[in-house]
């Protein structure tokens, strides 16, 4: 995959993840990669980037005798996933003209 | 290699940053290590499934936009002019110590060997029934038996001197880097 294509879906994918509930660094793994390959080296800049942008939040718990920090969705956050959701419905109509399907049907 | 061995190379591949950047990137890591230890993986198993320390600095420094091509020149340039005739000195020393080693192990051998024939034939040739001639059978006796029990581990320390300087060629300085600067292409 285009690595700025996988790039800007991991940050969506990222995002999405923190939807329902809040979840920490090895959580968000966990729950993404069976669907889209990503590592810690991976997730650390998007989470970094993400934070900067405004689109997630993070706090710390104390969690085992230690901290753990976990990532909230901000509003930026869930307008960023609307956002890509109506951008996608294009993609997905180029990529039907290009796969050819449905040109009939236009005709 | 254990989580304070990870984390304290992690520390110092990011060293141009700033101290509480370094500290976000460590705790990251650690939290990282213990959510895996926690789930039932031993410490060394933990870091192993990370990627290589200096491709992950790579990755962060790359977010601040530092360089990744001054860090390969940096690199290439300790590479080629230090580590590298570093290294063939090392291998041109190394291969022949090893190998006046392994020739010094086989030459004992042989020695130890050949001491009992040596000693038989004395004693049978030179002085049949003198005490110095059983004596003489006893010592070379003692020296073949002695080349008999160190045949095996003599053998094996030739091998592992053999190897040592197979796998003192296999580690180029700059074959390293190569691996190193291949991994930095990946996101």
């Amino acid at each position: 995959m285009d690595i700025q294509l996988k790039r800007g879906l991991l940050e969506i994918c990222v995002i999405a993840a923190v939807r329902e509930e809040d979840k920490y660094g090895y959580k968000l793994i966990k729950d993404i990669s069976p669907y889209i390959e990503i590592s810690e080296s991976t997730l650390y800049p998007i989470l970094k980037r993400l934070e900067a942008a405004g689109h997630l939040t993070s706090y710390t718990v104390p969690h085992n005798n230690r901290l753990r920090r976990y990532y909230r969705m901000t509003n930026q956050g869930r307008a960023r996933i609307e956002e890509f959701l109506e951008q996608w419905e294009q993609v997905m109509a180029a990529y039907q003209f290009i796969k050819g399907e449905g040109l009939d049907d236009k005709r | 290699m254990t989580k304070g061995e990870f984390l304290r190379q992690l520390k110092k591949s990011l060293r141009q940053l700033p101290k509480n950047e370094i500290e976000k990137s460590l705790l990251y890591y650690r939290e990282m290590i213990e959510d895996r230890m926690e789930e039932g993986l031993g410490e060394e198993e933990a870091v192993a499934e990370f990627e290589d320390v200096q491709i992950i600095a790579n990755g962060i420094l790359k977010e601040f936009n530092i360089q990744p091509s001054k860090l390969k020149y940096d690199r290439f340039l300790l590479s080629s002019c230090v580590l590298f005739p570093l290294w063939l000195l090392a291998c041109f020393i190394w291969s022949i110590c090893a190998s006046s080693l392994i020739f010094a192990i086989f030459t004992c051998l042989l020695s130890l060997f050949l001491c009992g024939p040596m000693a038989l034939a004395a004693f049978f040739g030179i002085i049949l029934s003198n005490m110095h001639g059983i004596l003489l059978l006893g010592v070379g006796a003692i020296c073949s038996g002695l080349g008999l029990i160190l045949w095996v581990p003599g053998c094996k320390a030739a091998k592992w001197l053999a190897h040592s300087i197979k796998k003192l060629y296999g580690q180029s300085p700059l074959s390293r880097q190569k691996r190193t600067s291949q991994g930095e292409e990946k996101i």
